[in-house]
């Protein structure tokens, strides 16, 4: 910079002393990423190709048997269909709770909209671990939703080591980042798109599916796409609510990792839940946004 | 094409008044300009004929049917927003269509309107670009032809002109005078700027603090004007405050009271007078009004003088160059000012 200032350079000559600048900038962060993500995850595929021994624990080898291992075991294969189901539902019910209220949200002009905002954020500051304990009190057997079902004559509810219990708490934990990303997406959209739909002879539900929805779309599917990787990768939750019969993708891991020592099933393991969660992203972008890029 | 009637509409958002007690009665094919400062009730109430803001009181017809209970898809008017608010993610053509479309109008009969009002707004061969891919001035082609393909009762035109290029705002004010013109769609059109309103409308509205201050067509305005601020906000006026005694005298203070010419009841007013209007001449015998030149300027066609007239009061005279003459006096120059009877208004403090 100061040599190009100091003599006149010509303007190409200019622009490639900014671009070699620039990516001299760069060069730290991506000698960061590499070593940080890129290696770990070289070493993680390396060892998913190890060979495990109860004891030499892992042995050097070029063997495919950790995953033939995990396709082959119906155990393993039903752990991952309850992953991505669990993922899916969850996901799916945090739009659908989601979107009215970030689009109320969007929409509103009140003073008490920053405090509202806060409350939204609120919850991200305790940690899940504390907060599917907060469920535990409210679903366990002598717990405040049992107490209360028992008392209306309702019979017993059974929430705890459920499906819908862990698909209830991880709705709790990934709404908030659903709404606020949503919120930022629709208030993105200049409100005076809806009024001009309306005031064309939309009803305000049509002005919503035509106009807004199309509009929202590309940024609601990163919402949706973050809460299903987190849905994916949940841990406490599972661990919490489900119970030692509950099984999800991210407990099955720590424990072959940490109990079995199995470090290069770990691995495999690890591999395959983010290639699954990786294909299914793009999958569903391919299909939502390239259906709306045709239409 | 239909008449839009106003009457007594007020808006009050808690005790605050954003238009108080409008009234207006537009002609089929009459377009009407609502003219006023930031925060006057100008937008407020073409809202509310939008429908998008609720009238507290008063009520609007379009041909005589009210429509103040009416939501916004079901009142038929042909909106331009300032942005224009194009649908972004829809072509040119799907956006002209829009309104057709939700009139549940077949594709045939559709794209034959849409093919009409893109030739209407000159924009043939443009109908597959999407908003984005349009100049500033194509889009708010698009929007205007959009607004006009649902056959609207009454057109709303939101500050038209606002967001084009200086250079193009004469011409696209041209252009839809004369589309409005040639169609006769009754229209209501906001603006701050008095000379898109003058260019523009049949009539004018102009509005202070949600208030009308005056109805009526450009020349009323700007020879008859009924307050101080119309007098100011149309066209330039020296405003001079001052007071009435028991005759014709105007004392606002300087040397000598001014001799008014026609009667007026005594009390505090404010006389506003057009720059063009007045005379002035060297020396300091004949005239209404004496003082000395602050600053005189040559701009081309006219000459301006800003002169003192009292301790803490200037006011502006602009007259016609004359080639060849020295119009232009050097500051500390003693004048007299002068000017006709009907050039005097006087407004009498309320």
């Amino acid at each position: 910079m100061t040599l190009a200032a100091a003599t006149p350079l010509p303007s190409d000559r200019r622009e490639k002393g900014h671009l070699a600048a620039a990516s001299a900038l760069l060069t730290p962060a991506t000698a960061v990423v590499a070593v940080m993500l890129v290696a770990p995850l070289l070493l993680l595929l390396r060892m998913s190709f190890n060979r495990f021994d109860p004891t030499k624990l892992m042995v050097e080898a070029a063997t495919a048997e950790n995953y033939t291992r995990f396709f082959g075991d119906a155990y393993y294969t039903d752990v991952m269909i309850t992953t991505v189901v669990v993922a899916l539902s969850s996901t799916a019910f945090c739009l659908l709770f989601g979107f009215p209220i970030a689009y109320r949200l969007a929409r509103w002009q009140s003073r008490w909209k920053n405090a509202v905002m806060l409350l939204m954020v609120l919850p991200l500051f305790v940690s899940s671990t504390v907060r599917s304990i907060g469920w535990m009190v409210l679903f366990s057997h002598g717990g405040v939703i049992n107490l209360a079902a028992t008392s209306l004559g309702l019979g017993t509810m059974t929430l705890m080591q459920t499906t819908t219990g862990v698909i209830i708490g991880i709705i709790s934990i990934n709404l908030p980042y659903m709404i606020l990303t949503l919120q930022s997406v629709v208030e993105g959209i200049d409100e005076n798109l809806e009024q001009a739909a309306e005031s064309l002879g939309a009803a305000p539900a049509r002005a919503f599916w035509r106009i807004v929805w199309p509009m929202a779309l590309p940024g609601t599917m990163i919402a949706a796409v973050l809460c299903f990787i987190l849905a994916m990768n949940a841990f406490a939750t599972p661990v919490l609510i489900g119970g030692p019969r509950f099984h999800m993708m991210a407990p099955l891991l720590y424990w072959e990792f940490t109990a079995n020592n199995n470090w290069p099933f770990a691995s495999a393991l690890a591999l395959i839940l983010m290639t699954t969660t990786l294909v299914m992203t793009v999958l569903a972008n391919k299909l939502i946004l390239g259906r709306q890029a045709r239409a | 094409m239909s008449t839009l009637d106003i009457e007594n509409v007020s808006k009050f958002y808690g005790t605050m008044a954003a238009v108080d007690q409008f009234s207006l009665n537009v002609r089929a094919g009459e377009m009407v300009a609502l003219l006023g400062p930031s925060g006057c009730g100008k937008t407020t109430t073409l809202r509310m004929i939008a429908g998008f803001v609720a009238a507290s009181r008063g009520d609007i017809k379009v041909s005589g049917r009210s429509i103040v209970d009416l939501p916004p898809h079901k009142r038929n008017m042909g909106i331009v927003f300032q942005n224009y608010a194009l649908f972004p993610h829809l072509t040119a053509a799907a956006n002209i269509g829009f309104g057709l479309e939700m009139r549940g109008i077949g594709r045939a009969e559709a794209s034959r309107r849409v093919d009409e009002m893109l030739a209407l707004v000159k924009l043939d061969g443009l109908a597959d670009r999407l908003p984005r891919q349009l100049s500033g001035g194509q889009q708010q082609r698009v929007a205007l032809a959009r607004a006009l393909a649902i056959r609207p009762d009454i057109v709303l035109l939101d500050e038209p002109l606002s967001n084009l290029d200086a250079s193009l705002r004469s011409e696209v004010a041209r252009d839809i005078r004369i589309l409005q013109r040639e169609h006769g769609f009754t229209t209501i059109m906001v603006t701050h700027d008095q000379d898109e309103a003058m260019a523009m409308g049949d009539r004018l509205v102009v509005m202070k603090d949600g208030r009308i201050q005056q109805t009526g067509d450009q020349e009323d305005l700007y020879e008859r004007p009924e307050t101080a601020f119309v007098a100011s906000f149309i066209g330039r006026s020296n405003l001079i405050e001052g007071h009435v005694d028991g005759q014709r005298n105007f004392a606002f203070g300087g040397e000598q009271p001014l001799l008014l010419s026609s009667d007026r009841r005594s009390g505090p007013a404010t006389m506003a007078l057009r720059p063009e209007r007045l005379a002035l001449r060297a020396g300091r015998e004949a005239g209404k009004l004496t003082g000395t030149v602050v600053v005189g300027v040559y701009l081309g066609a006219v000459v301006e003088h800003a002169v003192q007239i009292a301790p803490d009061k200037r006011i502006v005279v602009r007259q016609a160059s004359e080639p060849g003459n020295r119009l232009c006096l050097p500051p500390g120059s003693e004048v007299s000012i002068d000017w006709d009877g009907s050039a005097e208004r006087v407004f009498e403090a309320s």
